[in-house]
C-alpha cells in the first residue's frame, strides 16, 4: 500500500458524465419513491383514523413492519419472493427498488401524518361540521391543510431520508450517484475523489431539501396563537 | 413451495449459517452502538455546554454525518481509508460507519435531552459543593440519559437495519448469510421471508424495549 495519496481531480472531471447521470437517476428514484410513499402514507393515515378496527390495525401493522424492515431485505423480497407467488414478475432493478422504498417510506409518512392529525384540536372538525361542510369538504379544505402544515417538519426529514436511501440502489447495480462513485473507486482506483464528491453532493441535496422545507413552513405559517 | 415440511427441514439444517449471520449482525451493530454512544455523549455535552467553537464542531459533525447516506460513509471508510492508510477489514469499517452515524444521531438526541433539564439543577448541585463538571457528570448525564434512552433504541434499530448494507462489502451478516443459504438450497422465497421475519422480530423487540423504558422512566425523569 502507498503511504501518501495523490489527488487526481482530473479523473473525477473525466467521470463527470456518470456522476451527472447518477444525480439524475437519484432524482428520478427519489421523486418516484416519494410519490409512491406519499400516496401510500396518506391512505394509511386515513386508514389509521378509520372507525373500522381492521383497517386501523392494518395501518398500524404496516407502520411497525415498515419501520423494522431493512430496505435492502425488502428489495430482495420484492425481486425474488413476490414473483414466486405470481406477483410483479419481471420487474427491472429500478422499479423494484422504487416499490420497496415506497412501501417503507409510506410507513414513515403515515406516521408523520397520523401524529399531525392527532395533534389537531377536535374543535376544528366540529367547527367544520357546524358550518355544514360535507365530510370530503371538511377533510380537503380544513383538516388536511392544517395537518399537512403541522406535519411539514417531519415530512421534510422523511423526504431527506428517502433521498439518502436511494443510495442503496447502487447495491443492485442501479447506476445512481453512489454507483458512480463506487465505479470510480474500484475501476480507476481513485478511492477518495469519488467518495468526497458523492458525499458533498448528497450533503448539498439534503441541505437544500431542509432549507426548502423551512422556507415552505415559513411561507405557510398562519399568524396567531392557534398555529393551525 | 409444494412441500413446506421439506423446506422447514432444509432450513433447519441451514440454521447454523443463519445464526452465525445473526451473530455477525448483532456484533457489528453493537460495535457501532458502543462507538456511537461514546461519540454521542461527548458530542451532546459539547453542543449543550461547550463554548462557541465546540458547539459549532458538534453541530457540524452531526449535520455532516446525518446528511450523508450511511452506505456512502461505509464505502468512503472502506475504500478511502484503505487508500490513504492501508486496508481496513470490512467488519471494522462497518462498525466505524455505523458508529459515526449513530454518534451524530445521539449527539442531536442527547443535546435535546440535556437542554430539557432545568439549569437550576446544576446551580443546586454547585451550591452543594459539586464542581461544574462534577454536576454535569453525576447529575445531568444520568437524568438526560434516561430521557435519551428510548430514542437510543430507535437508533439501535437504525443500526441493525443499516448493518445489512455491509453485505455489499462481503461481511457475513444475516442478509449475506441468507443469500448464501438461498443460493445453496434454492429455497429462495422461504429463506428471504425467514430472514425478513428475523429482522422485523429483532427490531420490533428493540423498539418494544424502548417503549418499555420510556414508560418505566417517564415519572422518574419528570
Amino acid at each position: 500500500m502507498f503511504d501518501t495519496y495523490t489527488f487526481r481531480w482530473d479523473l473525477l472531471w473525466q467521470a463527470r458524465g456518470s456522476f451527472a447521470l447518477g444525480l439524475l437517476i437519484m432524482a428520478g428514484l427519489s421523486v418516484a419513491s416519494w410519490i409512491g410513499a406519499a400516496a401510500l402514507g396518506l391512505l394509511l393515515a386515513y386508514a389509521s383514523r378509520s372507525r373500522r378496527h381492521m383497517l386501523a390495525r392494518f395501518a398500524a401493522g404496516w407502520v411497525d413492519v415498515a419501520r423494522a424492515t431493512p430496505l435492502l431485505v425488502l428489495v430482495f423480497v420484492v425481486y425474488l419472493v413476490l414473483p414466486e407467488f405470481g406477483i410483479l414478475r419481471g420487474l427491472d432493478a429500478g422499479t423494484t427498488f422504487v416499490l420497496a422504498l415506497s412501501a417503507i417510506g409510506g410507513g414513515y409518512i403515515c406516521e408523520d401524518l397520523r401524529a399531525a392529525f392527532a395533534s389537531l384540536p377536535q374543535g376544528l372538525a366540529d367547527a367544520a361540521d357546524a358550518l355544514g361542510l360535507r365530510v370530503w369538504q371538511r377533510e380537503a379544505a380544513v383538516i388536511l391543510p392544517a395537518a399537512l402544515r403541522r406535519a411539514l417538519p417531519a415530512l421534510t426529514t422523511t423526504t431527506a431520508g428517502i433521498v439518502k436511501e436511494t443510495s442503496v440502489a447502487s447495491i443492485i447495480a442501479v447506476p445512481e450517484l453512489t454507483f458512480a462513485a463506487r465505479e470510480l473507486s474500484t475501476n480507476q482506483f481513485r478511492m477518495l475523489e469519488g467518495w468526497l464528491a458523492a458525499a458533498a453532493l448528497y450533503l448539498a441535496v439534503t441541505a437544500l431539501l431542509g432549507a426548502a422545507g423551512r422556507a415552505l413552513e415559513h411561507r405557510l405559517a398562519v399568524p396567531g396563537p392557534a398555529r393551525l | 413451495m409444494e412441500m413446506p415440511h421439506d423446506a422447514l427441514f432444509v432450513l433447519w439444517h441451514a440454521r447454523r449459517a443463519l445464526l452465525l449471520g445473526l451473530r455477525a449482525t448483532l456484533v457489528v451493530s453493537a460495535g457501532g452502538l458502543v462507538l456511537g454512544l461514546l461519540i454521542g455523549v461527548t458530542g451532546a455535552v459539547a453542543s449543550a455546554f461547550g463554548g462557541r467553537w465546540l458547539r459549532l464542531a458538534a453541530a457540524g459533525y452531526a449535520a455532516l454525518l446525518r446528511g450523508i447516506p450511511v452506505l456512502v460513509t461505509l464505502f468512503f471508510l472502506y475504500y478511502g481509508v484503505a487508500a490513504a492508510l492501508g486496508p481496513l477489514p470490512a467488519e471494522i469499517a462497518t462498525s466505524l460507519a455505523l458508529g459515526l452515524f449513530a454518534g451524530a444521531q445521539l449527539t442531536e438526541i442527547g443535546r435535546g435531552a440535556l437542554l430539557s433539564i432545568p439549569r437550576g439543577l446544576i446551580e443546586a448541585a454547585m451550591a452543594l459543593g459539586f464542581s461544574r463538571l462534577g454536576a454535569v457528570v453525576a447529575i445531568l448525564l444520568p437524568l438526560a440519559g434516561r430521557r435519551a434512552l428510548p430514542s437510543s433504541c430507535t437508533v439501535a434499530v437504525q443500526l441493525v437495519k443499516a448493518s445489512t448494507l455491509a453485505s455489499a462489502l462481503g461481511v457475513g451478516e444475516l442478509l449475506m448469510a441468507s443469500q448464501q443459504v438461498a443460493a445453496r438450497t434454492l429455497l429462495i422465497p422461504e429463506v428471504y421471508l425467514l430472514v425478513w421475519a428475523m429482522f422485523v422480530g429483532l427490531n420490533l423487540a428493540l423498539a418494544a424495549a424502548g417503549r418499555r423504558l420510556e414508560r418505566r422512566w417517564r415519572h422518574a425523569a419528570a
